[in-house]
C-alpha cells in the first residue's frame, strides 16, 4: 500500500531544504499566505498507467501539484524573476530525486507514460491579497503494481 | 460465455513468471503449404506443410525479474506460455521454442522496454488448458481441482502437456497429469521427470502415446517421497482432437 503522507513528506522536505519558501503546506490555502514565497503541495488524479502495467498488474500514477504564492507586491518585475527561478528550482528538485527517496517508482520527468512535469503560472486571490502563483505538475508513478485476477 | 478481455493474463517462460514485467504480448501459428496445384486443376492445391509459431512479447526492464532471464539469450530450447487469465480450465498457449532476441528500446521520453521473439522449435504452438490457476504453489503431495475438459468425451490420440516450475523446496516432488472418465476413479497419464531443491526454474514437455486414451476429466497432482515443502508450479495440457504426428 503507497503511503500518500510519505510522498507528500519527502516533497515537502525537499522543499524546505532548499531554503527558499517561508512555509510549505501539505494543502492549498483557505486564508491569505503571508511571506515572500509560500508553497503548498496537493493531490492531483490517481489513474492507471497502460504502458507501465504488465499482463496481471497495473501500476498507478498520482499527481502531485506543489503551487508557489508570490504576493504582487512592488517591484513587479521581480515578482516574476521570483516566480520562475523558484519553480524552476522546484522541478530541478524532482530530478535530483526522481523517485522521491524510495517512495515512488519515479517521476515521470519527461512524460514516458503520458504527463510529463511542467509548471503553470497565473494569478489567484485569497482573501484582500493578489498572487502570482505557479503550479508544478509532478506525475508520480506509484512503486507498488496491484494484481489483476479474474473470478473463476 | 461473455465476451472478455485480455485482463489478468500471465506469460510464463522457461519456468519464471514474467507476466508482471510484460506488457504486451503477439501469438501466431503458421503453416507454410505446399502448393500441389496438378495440372487439370482450376484453383490452387495445397497440402500441409511445416508448422511453425511464435511468441512475442515486450518486456519492461526489471533488472532482478525479466532481465536475468531474457538476458542470458539462452541458445538451447525453452519453453514459453502465454495463459489467457490465470483461472482453472482456462484457455494456454505453449511452444518449445529458441528465443531470438532482448532488444532494448529506450525512447527520448525515457520509456525502456524489451522487445522479446520467441520461435518455435521441434515442435509447434499449442493451444490447452491450464491444470493449475495459474502459479499453483503446493506445500504438501495435493490432489488438485478437477478440470472437466470441454465437457467431450474422451479421445484416443494422445496429449500433450506443459510443466513450468517456478520454485521447489522438497526433497523430491513429482507432478503427474491424471485423467478420469467420471472425475472419481483417477488414473496417471503424464507423469513429469521429479523436481527437488535446486532443480527449478525449469520446463518440461511430455507426451502420452499418440493412441493413448485421454478421459474427460483432468487434473495434476503432485507426490512426493521424501518430503517436500513448497513447490510452485503451473501445468497446460493439449488434447489431440486429430491424429498428431511431431
Amino acid at each position: 500500500m503507497v503511503s500518500y503522507q510519505v510522498l507528500r513528506d519527502t516533497v515537502e522536505s525537499h522543499l524546505l531544504a532548499t531554503g527558499l519558501f517561508a512555509s510549505v503546506n501539505g494543502h492549498q490555502p483557505l486564508a491569505a499566505p503571508s511571506g515572500p514565497v509560500t508553497a503548498s503541495v496537493w493531490a492531483g488524479p490517481i489513474d492507471t498507467v497502460r504502458a507501465a502495467s504488465g499482463l496481471s498488474t497495473v501500476k498507478l500514477r498520482l499527481i502531485l501539484y506543489v503551487t508557489l504564492y508570490v504576493p504582487l507586491t512592488d517591484p513587479l518585475d521581480e515578482v516574476e524573476v521570483l516566480v520562475v527561478d523558484d519553480s524552476v528550482a522546484v522541478m530541478e528538485l524532482v530530478c535530483g530525486d526522481f523517485e522521491l527517496g524510495g517512495a515512488a517508482e519515479m517521476v515521470d520527468l519527461l512524460g514516458a507514460y503520458g504527463q510529463q512535469v511542467g509548471s503553470q503560472l497565473g494569478y489567484v486571490r485569497i482573501g484582500d491579497g493578489d498572487y502570482r502563483t505557479s503550479t508544478v505538475t509532478i506525475p508520480v508513478i506509484l512503486a507498488e503494481a496491484s494484481d489483476v485476477t479474474e473470478t473463476p | 460465455m461473455a465476451k472478455q478481455s485480455g485482463l489478468g493474463d500471465a506469460l510464463y517462460a522457461a519456468g519464471y513468471d514474467l507476466s508482471g514485467d510484460s506488457n504486451s504480448v503477439e501469438i501466431s501459428s503458421t503453416m507454410d503449404p505446399i502448393d500441389v496445384t496438378g495440372l487439370p486443376s482450376s484453383a490452387m492445391e495445397r497440402t500441409d506443410g511445416h508448422r511453425d509459431s511464435k511468441i512475442g512479447w515486450k518486456a519492461f526492464w526489471n533488472p532482478t525479474g525479466a532481465h536475468p532471464v531474457l538476458s542470458a539469450l539462452p541458445t538451447a530450447q525453452t519453453l514459453a506460455t502465454y495463459c489467457r487469465s490465470t483461472v482453472l480450465g482456462a484457455p494456454a498457449f505453449s511452444h518449445c521454442c529458441k528465443q531470438l532476441g532482448y532488444d532494448p528500446s529506450r525512447g527520448s521520453d525515457g520509456t525502456l522496454t524489451m522487445a522479446v521473439e520467441t520461435v518455435g522449435d521441434q515442435y509447434a504452438g499449442e493451444w490447452g488448458v491450464q491444470l493449475t490457476p495459474g502459479v499453483r504453489v503446493d506445500t504438501a503431495a495435493t490432489d488438485g481441482a478437477t478440470v472437466d475438459d470441454i465437457g467431450a468425451a474422451g479421445g484416443s490420440l494422445g496429449a500433450q502437456a506443459y510443466l513450468h516450475v517456478m520454485a521447489c523446496t522438497a526433497v523430491d516432488c513429482t507432478i503427474t497429469v491424471q485423467d478420469s472418465p467420471d472425475d472419481s476413479t483417477w488414473a496417471d497419464l503424464i507423469v513429469f521427470t521429479p523436481v527437488a531443491t535446486g532443480s527449478a526454474p525449469t520446463w518440461e514437455r511430455a507426451v502420452t502415446g499418440p493412441t493413448e486414451d485421454v478421459d474427460r476429466y483432468l487434473r495434476v497432482i503432485t507426490s512426493t517421497t521424501g518430503g517436500m515443502t513448497s513447490v510452485s508450479f503451473a501445468v497446460m495440457v493439449v488434447r489431440n482432437l486429430t491424429a498428431t504426428a511431431f
